[in-house]
């Protein structure tokens, strides 16, 4: 399943509609704000129910967010020993070279910019998790191995 | 000797051997050639007589027409057969016709004849088989004859109506017929056998030929019974005509045979037969005929018949014989012509082999015939002398193998074998004559058929080629000594193939190198050396042909070290091939070594003559400058020109006196001319700014090792110096008279010997009084001790210098003075006495201990100050002088106090000599409190004495702390006032003038350092202030950027995707105009989207700090084009015109711009129009202009400022896609990096965009300021 932190409606719009486009089928789950985000991962507060909020094989993540950025996300993520594997897309309207290294350098496997194409996703779910989206979600915290 | 030959003759070809022309008998003693001739066979030798070749072809005609008549006749008779006409078989109507078998028998004969006339061997089976089918017809048919039993073939083809008047069965062949069918079918089977069996063909033809003749005769006479016996002689007239017709075809198809090859012979028996034979065989026939019709007509009787008949034969057979006697004849005198030249051509024959005889008994050569056994058949005298043999039956039946040395005897035996089989042999071999005298021989040996036995024999010319022999063994000789000699020379030398491969080294080369042998020949000589392209150039000169004389190189020993080697080296041609080099390799290392070491020792002598500081130069004898040193250029001031400056390297040169000195004329031209040292002269030179040298040169002629004059070296000695001290002492004496000091000098037993007026003064004691007396009388007695040291020191040439001492005067006080004592030396440099320099000291050591004390301070603030000025802290400094200040001034205590921040009072800084309880109760002073407070008021300086004792109300604190004098200064800079400085001390009573001057010195180094360190600070806390709030604008604007860049794009981007959803979801429910709308919101959105990008660029570039480096230009346009499909062909042409120079700049901001500037100029052109842009560059001193030429629509000159400006477009929007932002950030980049960009267009043939940015290149300072 897939997980997306975004906190603009519109893009959240944009974004079903290109999952849409490419034809990935998978459940999305949406947080509007970092500590979501972070409770989400974590599966603390209302998201305790792990078999209702099960950890996603893919996170899209903002970078700017409500009260944590994306970046703090990530580095976050980081620390956490049961989300090492997890895959974390940034998914931002910056274009800065300056914003893609810091992303890169805390974790994000790969790194899209605002709006999100049908083609670019088709290609990343290929690449990262070769269609494992369509199977039943996984409950241990492995993602996809490396390629 | 002819070899055997096979030619073909007559009309079926067979083979004659042809004989040898020359028939040696060998059983006759020396050597006899005889020739032996074969008439008959020589004949054959010779071509065919025309007549001969006529003849054949005449037989062949005639045999062609006899079987194609026989033919015809046979093919009509069996024609007449078959097709019932009886005339065609029975010519003359006798009731005896040619039946079908005869006519079939007959024509297949005459068919095989003529296939072989006309084909010969191609058609060999065929005639074959056609003659056995005639005679098988034939034979069978005989054999019914013979045996009275039908076989049933006589009627096969035809049954006869007719024709039975003579035979045994209807239709049968007749006796004759058949026979002669048989004989001539066996004819023809015979000449197509061997040759002993063709001679029977004639044979039968003959017979057959009689025969016919017989039957024919009878049908010609009407003698019945010779045609008409049906058992025995039964024929018809065409089968006996056929049949002899064919019986003649048969004989004439063997010409080659008698008796028909007699009637083409050119012989008189030819000749008698062809004349005779045809009347022969047609007189009487002919005659006989005519006498028939002549009896039968009634024309005469018997008897008369007879007569007439006997009298015609006679008459033509004795024309016959008439004419054959007359062919004899002439025939007969041919005979005898040919035998007249077969008898010269026999003498001539004779006669060379006289010569031929005369010739091989004088050859020096043996020549000898050798049976297969070796047995010698003959030798000539030559070799009978060879062998050394008396006579020639001396050697006559000897087996040659006997003379021959033993070890070449089986050589020998099988060669002798060889040529006796018909091959031609040479060898060489030794010979042992029958006297024993050994030779070397040579022999050729070719094989000879003997005349007598028809074997071959062995004809040997033997050649003595002792003597070359020898020379050949002796060249040999000399060959390895040659080779020995090379080997064992003490020079290295090899040989080299064409390829570059070591052949040979002798043994000299290889210890030179250390290689064994194996390890050397064999391989390529490049392996060897040290130089690649010194091998390789001697290898290709050598090819070339040159010969290398003394070529240097250098070659690698076995044990990995170089050895410099001369090489001479040369090739050997043969025939113009390459054969080998020879080289000749020297160990010149040693010798190298020798030189390099020469020329270190020559450049040492350079550097030493360099480093000498008197002015060196040398000259060649002719007086030319050849070297000089520095010091020379300095003595002469100026440098002298090698190779036109002769005699001296001086300007000018004058005699002490003045007076001008010619160059040639001076000393080294003299030493030159005279070829000797010269010594003593003195002179001056003047140099070219005017100045004046007094020098004294040293001229030596230089000599090489035979005496010959070959330059001169000279040294100048500057003598200024001396002169000058020479006038200076006449100076130096009034001076010493004149002097203050006394000046004494004495000689080295301390007699004086001089005194001067001071030394009156001083001592007292006038000149007169002392002079000649000992100068103890000056010493006080318990000092005379120091004069025995002075006097030593003085001895061993030391300077007594600053001696402080007493010394008594004449009225026996005594006072101080100082000495100084010197040597005094005479001309020779010996020490001859001492001179005494005395002053009277006294006043001076008082002062002496006041002027340290000065001299430490001055020295301790000139210190301090450069501390304090050079200090980046120095409040440390401070704290740090303070303790070293109160030592100087001899303080136990001092305070600095500093006016605090609010300037209301003072604040304790830094203090000493108090307990720290005591400083905190006087950590704060208000103004006019106490002496520092005070002192802080008035701005002036207080010095309280002996504070213990007076009650200056002021001082009653400091008097508490027991001190008993306190200086306080004020710390001013200008007018404003910093803090006080106080030392004071316990124990002296108060500080003298010097201790307070030098405390208000330091006062005032003290407040402008603190001063200083306050200024800094300011200005740092100014600075920090500046950057933080710069910063902080920066910071500001990075965040407005970043916002921008996400969140001033949301919006747009919910936009374009609504939009987007729009038309994809609900595009189908619009009509066009609808959907127009829709797109005109994408589009809208889509241009605020790059007008968004396009700012944030221009910001991002605006607010760059720009690190300037070395910008590859080609390579950024390279990559811009590589990112921009747009820029690629087909789409459009970009050509650089290379090299682009490197610029200085921002690669980042450069790549923006070259980006923008060729998106720009690919746009801007007409529809249809295929973009094309030329980049180049123009350097103009430290500029470079890069150029970007376009083919677009240009742009008027009046727009083109406005190009560059934000949001400008000169366009209306649609017609050329754009923001109006690409040049600013282009300017805006470019003025960053302090370049310029520009615009130069007519408006109409495209447009030149260009920026000029500072070329790239080092320059130290500059990079350091940007």
């Amino acid at each position: 399943m897939i997980l997306l932190v975004e906190d603009s409606e519109d893009d959240v719009f944009i974004m079903r509609h290109a999952l849409k486009q490419a034809q990935i089928t998978s459940r999305v789950e949406v947080v509007t704000d970092g500590q979501m985000a972070l409770d989400y991962l974590a599966g603390q507060g209302r998201f305790g129910d792990r078999n209702a909020y099960p950890l996603p094989n893919i996170v899209f993540l903002d970078l700017k967010l409500p009260y944590l950025t994306g970046f703090e996300i990530l580095s976050w993520i980081r620390t956490q020993p049961g989300l090492t594997g997890m895959t974390v897309v940034v998914l931002t309207s910056s274009g800065e070279d300056r914003d893609k290294t810091k992303a890169y350098s805390l974790g994000a496997r790969s790194y899209l910019v605002k709006p999100p194409r049908a083609k670019d996703l088709t290609d990343l779910f290929q690449s990262f998790l070769g269609g494992q989206l369509e199977r039943a979600p996984r409950t241990d915290n492995g993602g996809s191995s490396r390629s | 000797m002819m070899s055997p030959k096979t030619s073909g003759n007559g009309l079926h070809g067979g083979t004659v051997q042809n004989g040898s022309m020359l028939g040696v008998d060998t059983r006759r003693g020396p050597l006899r050639c005889a020739p032996i001739e074969s008439v008959t066979k020589r004949q054959h030798r010779q071509p065919p007589p025309a007549t001969e070749h006529q003849f054949r072809l005449t037989a062949r005609h005639v045999c062609i027409i006899s079987a194609t008549v026989a033919l015809v006749a046979s093919l009509t008779t069996l024609l007449g057969w078959f097709a019932n006409a009886p005339r065609l078989t029975d010519w003359i109507v006798t009731d005896i016709p040619m039946f079908a078998n005869t006519a079939t028998a007959s024509a297949l004969l005459a068919l095989a004849l003529l296939l072989d006339a006309l084909y010969r061997n191609s058609t060999r089976t065929v005639v074959r088989l056609l003659a056995a089918l005639a005679t098988s017809i034939g034979a069978a048919t005989l054999v019914e004859h013979l045996s009275g039993i039908n076989l049933g073939i006589d009627t096969l083809l035809v049954h006869p109506s007719y024709g039975m008047r003579a035979v045994t069965a209807i239709g049968r062949m007749g006796p004759p017929a058949s026979t002669s069918i048989t004989l001539l079918g066996i004819g023809i089977l015979l000449a197509k056998a061997k040759a002993a069996r063709r001679r029977a063909v004639p044979v039968l033809s003959i017979i057959v030929l009689a025969a016919c003749s017989l039957s024919i005769d009878g049908y010609l006479f009407n003698a019945d019974p010779l045609f008409a016996i049906a058992r025995v002689t039964a024929i018809s007239l065409q089968a006996a005509v056929i049949i002899w017709v064919l019986a003649l075809a048969l004989l004439v198809s063997v010409a080659d045979l008698e008796p028909v090859r007699t009637l083409y012979e050119q012989s008189a028996a030819g000749a008698l037969a062809r004349r005779s034979l045809p009347f022969t065989i047609c007189a009487p026939a002919v005659l006989g005929w005519l006498f028939i019709l002549a009896r039968r007509a009634e024309v005469f009787d018997r008897g008369l018949g007879m007569a007439a008949l006997v009298l015609v034969l006679s008459a033509v057979f004795c024309g016959v014989v008439a004419w054959c006697v007359a062919g004899l004849k002439k025939h007969e005198e041919i005979s005898r012509q040919s035998l007249l030249r077969l008898k010269r051509s026999e003498e001539e024959l004779q006669m060379q082999r006289t010569q031929l005889q005369t010739m091989i008994e004088n050859t020096p050569e043996c020549v000898k015939l050798v049976a297969r056994d070796g047995t010698i058949l003959t030798m000539n005298t030559a070799g009978l002398t060879m062998v050394e043999a008396d006579s020639v039956e001396a050697v006559l039946g000897q087996n040659v193998y006997d003379i021959i040395a033993p070890e070449y005897r089986e050589k020998f035996r099988r060669m002798n074998e060889r040529v006796c089989s018909g091959s031609k042999e040479i060898l060489e071999f030794e010979l042992v004559g029958f006297k024993g005298t050994r030779r070397w021989m040579e022999t050729h040996g070719a094989p000879l058929k003997d005349a007598a036995t028809g074997e071959w024999v062995h004809l040997g010319v033997t050649r003595d080629i002792t003597a070359r022999k020898h020379a050949e063994l002796e060249l040999e000789r000399a060959n390895k000594q040659l080779a020995g000699f090379l080997e064992m020379a003490a020079v290295g030398l090899h040989r080299v193939s064409k390829d570059g491969t070591i052949l040979w080294a002798n043994q000299a080369e290889l210890d030179m190198l250390g290689y064994s042998a194996e390890e050397y020949i064999g391989h390529p000589i490049t392996e060897f050396h040290a130089d690649a392209p010194v091998i390789n150039d001697i290898l290709k000169r050598l090819t070339c042909g040159e010969k290398l004389y003394g070529y240097e190189a250098r070659v690698k020993c076995k044990d990995g070290s170089i050895k410099d080697v001369v090489i001479d080296s040369s090739v050997l041609w043969e025939n113009g091939e390459f054969i080998h080099t020879q080289c000749f390799t020297r160990d010149v290392t040693e010798f190298k070594r020798a030189q390099d070491a020469l020329r270190d020792n020559e450049r040492q002598l350079r550097d030493l003559i360099e480093a000498m500081p008197a002015a060196v130069y040398t000259t060649d004898a002719e007086g030319h400058i050849t070297m000089f040193n520095r010091a020379a250029v300095e003595f002469s001031g100026r440098t002298p020109q090698i190779g036109t400056d002769s005699w001296c390297v001086t300007w000018k040169l004058y005699w002490p006196d003045g007076t001008r000195l010619p160059h040639d004329q001076c000393p080294m031209a003299l030493a030159l001319k005279e070829g000797r040292a010269l010594r003593g002269y003195e002179a001056i030179a003047e140099r070219p700014d005017g100045t004046r040298v007094n020098f004294m040169p040293f001229p030596t002629p230089l000599h090489d090792k035979d005496g010959r004059l070959v330059g001169a070296v000279n040294m100048l000695v500057d003598i200024t110096e001396r002169k000058k001290a020479e006038e200076a002492s006449a100076r130096l004496a009034a001076i010493v008279k004149s002097s203050s000091d006394a000046i004494i000098s004495k000689d080295l037993n301390g007699i004086i010997k001089t005194w001067n007026s001071a030394a009156e003064r001083v001592f007292g004691y006038s000149a007169e009084e002392i002079v000649g007396k000992s100068i103890i009388t000056l010493i006080p007695p318990e000092r005379q001790h120091e004069e025995a040291e002075i006097l030593r020191r003085i001895r061993s040439g030391q300077m007594v210098e600053h001696f402080e001492t007493v010394r008594q005067r004449k009225d026996g006080g005594l006072f101080d003075v100082s000495l100084t004592i010197s040597p005094v030396r005479n001309s020779r440099g010996e020490i001859v006495g001492a001179s005494k320099i005395l002053r009277d000291i006294s006043e001076q050591k008082r002062d002496a201990r006041r002027l340290q004390q000065r001299r430490e301070r001055l020295e301790f603030l000139s210190e301090t100050l450069g501390d304090l000025l050079n200090a980046s802290n120095p409040a440390a400094i401070i704290r740090d002088l303070l303790p070293k200040m109160a030592t100087r001034l001899g303080a136990d205590t001092y305070f600095n106090y500093m006016v605090d921040k609010d300037g209301n009072g003072l604040k304790l800084q830094a203090y000493s000599g108090i307990p720290e309880d005591v400083a905190r109760s006087i950590e704060r002073l208000e103004f006019g409190q106490a002496i520092c407070g005070t002192v802080a008021q008035t701005c002036r300086p207080i010095h309280a004495e002996d504070i213990q004792n007076t009650n200056y109300d002021k001082a009653h604190l400091v008097r508490s702390f027991g001190l008993q004098s306190y200086a306080c200064n004020p710390l001013i800079v200008g007018e404003r006032l910093l803090g006080t400085l106080s030392f004071a001390s316990r124990t002296r009573p108060r500080f003298d003038e010097e201790d307070l001057q030098f405390l208000k010195i330091i006062s005032q180094y003290i407040a402008v350092a603190l001063d200083r360190l306050k200024s800094a600070e300011d200005l740092e806390n100014t600075v920090a202030e500046r950057t933080a709030s710069l910063t902080e604008a920066m910071e500001q604007m990075e965040e407005f950027s970043y916002s921008v860049s996400h969140d001033l794009r949301g919006p747009l981007r919910a936009m374009d995707s609504y939009a987007t959803v729009l038309l994809e979801e609900y595009g189908d429910k619009f009509d066009d105009i609808a959907r127009g709308y829709v797109s005109k919101i994408q589009r809208s959105s889509e241009r605020m989207n790059r007008l968004t990008n396009d700012v944030l660029v221009y910001s991002r570039v605006a607010r760059s700090q720009m690190e300037f480096e070395s910008i590859d230009i080609e390579r950024i346009i390279d990559d811009v084009v590589d990112q921009h499909k747009n820029l690629q062909a087909p789409a459009a042409t970009i050509r650089i015109v290379r090299p682009l120079l490197p610029v200085l700049g921002n690669e980042t901001s450069l790549g923006q711009c070259v980006s923008n500037i060729l998106n720009n100029a690919v746009k801007f052109v007409a529809p249809g129009v295929k973009p094309q842009v030329t980049i180049s560059a123009v350097r103009t001193g430290r500029l470079v202009k890069i150029r970007f030429v376009d083919n677009g629509i240009g742009i008027k000159p009046e727009h083109q400022q406005r190009v560059f400006q934000m949001f400008e477009r000169l366009h209306p929007e649609g017609k050329y896609d754009g923001t109006g932002i690409g040049l600013t950030i282009v300017r805006k980049a470019i003025e960053k990096m302090r370049g310029k960009v520009g615009i130069e267009s007519d408006g109409t043939n495209g447009t030149c965009f260009w920026i000029e940015l500072e070329a790239d290149e080092p320059r130290s300072l500059d990079k350091g300021n940007r």
